[in-house]
């Protein structure tokens, strides 16, 4: 165990699903709800859960759409999110070096 | 999510794993910045350089100067801008670390259309394929294009309306050519290039003092 | 939750976030269908639009070709979009891009050919070479975005083909433009089959 601080940690993205959800969106443009769950193998209600997370926090935005009377939820990844995601990764790389 | 190499007894492909990834992190996360930070420096610069070689041919023109020394006049102020403008970004592009996937795309649009106005200014006439008085709708067009491709680029809507401005002056010059085509398209280089380069300018230095 | 991180866990948390990174961005490729489409159905338009002035016969239903071949195009298009719409779960900065491409060069080359067939600014001969500066600068700039040398060489050979055509204009210029568009939609497909 290292002495590293975990209140430096930001606690809305660390957590397993919340970061791959967050690495999903900053890899593409706008994702629906059903290619991060591909892509992260959640279930519905657990992902749900962690979207909504990151979107009260204003780390995604959430759009929805009516497409041949089908409800689509697409989401996309904000100035704060991307910000807040660049120094998650600055934290892991710090404590790498260490 | 399991590491293949993280339990390597030798220690050294762990650290060469990780760094890698971490290279292919920054580099995905350094790609998706679409912001790119223009200070529209190349609007104002082109747009000052053609404008003054257009006055200058048009007074050419009327003072009956052989389309010799027109076309001279274009070859040596294009080739001489471009030069200085290599010059000054080889100067500026120190002082940037990062090199967003945006801003590399924006050069490119602007280096490959350079290509295709030098080959419609020069290739196209000395051919013979048009006549020179058609240069101008011809350059509009392609200028259309790259404002649309760089309003998606840049993500600034105006700019991609802009195009509809170009494509409508080039269409007017093409059906009404004639030598008050070099005073439109002044006109247009003023409006549809200077001008959107100083609002660029005003919006990148209003984000450097919110910055 | 954990409450803090070691140099271990700091490191798969990387792994998991690269894996994921690539997997999401290997899905998003975009299909290029509508280019595709419009190839396949400009090529034999223009195929036959040589052939009919090579063997000099049915000349007087140029016109009607191009309105078929255009209609066609159009028809299609709306039809792969409408489908993209309902399959296509990721929309990417790229593409976005990728689609203003397509109808700025579209865009200027139908004024071109306006500037030609309506307004005779220069003869019909000429409008291929015109049009393979702004399909090189075009394909220059999807190579880029894709990252397919392929495409980025084969914009030399579009400003090439143009030079030529331009000094030495012939109907065979068509022939260029087919061969040149049959290229452009195996080209990317082969490049991608050999780098995977």
């Amino acid at each position: 165990m290292t002495d590293f601080n975990y209140h430096e940690i930001d606690d809305v993205i660390h957590s397993r699903i919340r970061t791959a959800i967050m690495a999903v969106l900053i890899s593409v443009d706008e994702a629906e709800f059903t290619f991060i769950r591909e892509k992260i193998n959640a279930t519905d209600g657990n992902l749900s859960v962690h979207l909504k997370k990151l979107e009260d926090n204003s780390y995604i935005s959430v759009k929805k759409e009516f497409v041949d009377r089908k409800p689509i939820t697409r989401y996309k990844i904000t100035e704060i999110g991307r910000k807040a995601f660049e120094d998650y990764i600055k934290k892991l790389e710090s404590i790498i070096k260490r | 999510m399991h590491n293949e190499n993280i339990t390597d007894p030798s220690g050294i492909s762990k650290i060469s794993q990780t760094e890698n990834e971490l290279l292919i992190i920054k580099k995905i996360v350094q790609d998706s910045r679409n912001a790119v930070a223009d200070k529209g420096w190349h609007y104002i610069y082109w747009g000052v350089i053609v404008t003054i070689a257009l006055l200058i041919n048009y007074w050419m023109v009327i003072s009956n100067i052989s389309m010799n020394y027109q076309g001279m006049l274009w070859f040596i102020s294009m080739i001489s801008a471009s030069l200085i403008e290599m010059i000054i970004v080889k100067r500026t592009e120190k002082d940037i670390k990062e090199k967003t996937f945006s801003g590399r795309l924006l050069s490119t649009l602007w280096g490959t259309s350079g290509v295709c106005m030098f080959m419609f200014g020069f290739i196209g006439t000395l051919s013979g394929a048009y006549n020179p008085i058609y240069i101008f709708p011809v350059l509009s067009a392609v200028l259309g294009a790259v404002y649309y491709i760089s309003g998606t680029i840049q993500q600034i809507s105006w700019l991609k309306y802009i195009t509809f401005g170009w494509w409508t002056g080039s269409l007017l010059m093409f059906i009404f050519p004639g030598v008050n085509s070099i005073i439109i398209f002044a006109a247009m280089i003023v409006f549809f290039q200077i001008i959107p380069g100083l609002i660029l300018h005003r919006k990148w230095k209003a984000s450097i003092l919110n910055y | 939750m954990q409450p803090n991180l070691n140099k271990q866990q700091a490191e798969l948390e990387l792994s998991l976030i690269r894996k994921v990174m690539e997997d999401s961005r290997k899905a998003v490729y975009e299909t290029g269908k509508q280019g595709t489409f419009w190839t396949l159905v400009m090529a034999p338009a223009i195929l036959l639009n040589y052939f009919m002035i090579i063997f000099n016969t049915g000349i007087e239903y140029t016109g009607l070709l191009w309105l078929a071949a255009v209609l066609t195009g159009t028809a299609g298009s709306v039809v792969i979009a409408r489908k993209e719409k309902k399959t296509i779960r990721v929309k990417t900065f790229s593409g976005k891009i990728l689609t203003s491409i397509g109808i700025a060069a579209g865009g200027t080359n139908v004024i071109f050919a306006a500037a030609s067939g309506f307004f005779g600014v220069f003869k019909p001969v000429y409008i291929v070479p015109i049009d393979s500066v702004v399909l090189g600068m075009a394909f220059y700039l999807v190579g880029v975005i894709q990252q397919l040398k392929s495409l980025k060489l084969f914009a030399f050979v579009w400003w090439a083909g143009a030079v030529f055509f331009f000094f030495f204009p012939s109907m065979h210029c068509l022939l260029f433009l087919a061969i040149m568009l049959v290229f452009m939609v195996f080209l990317p497909k082969i490049e991608r089959i050999k780098s995977a």
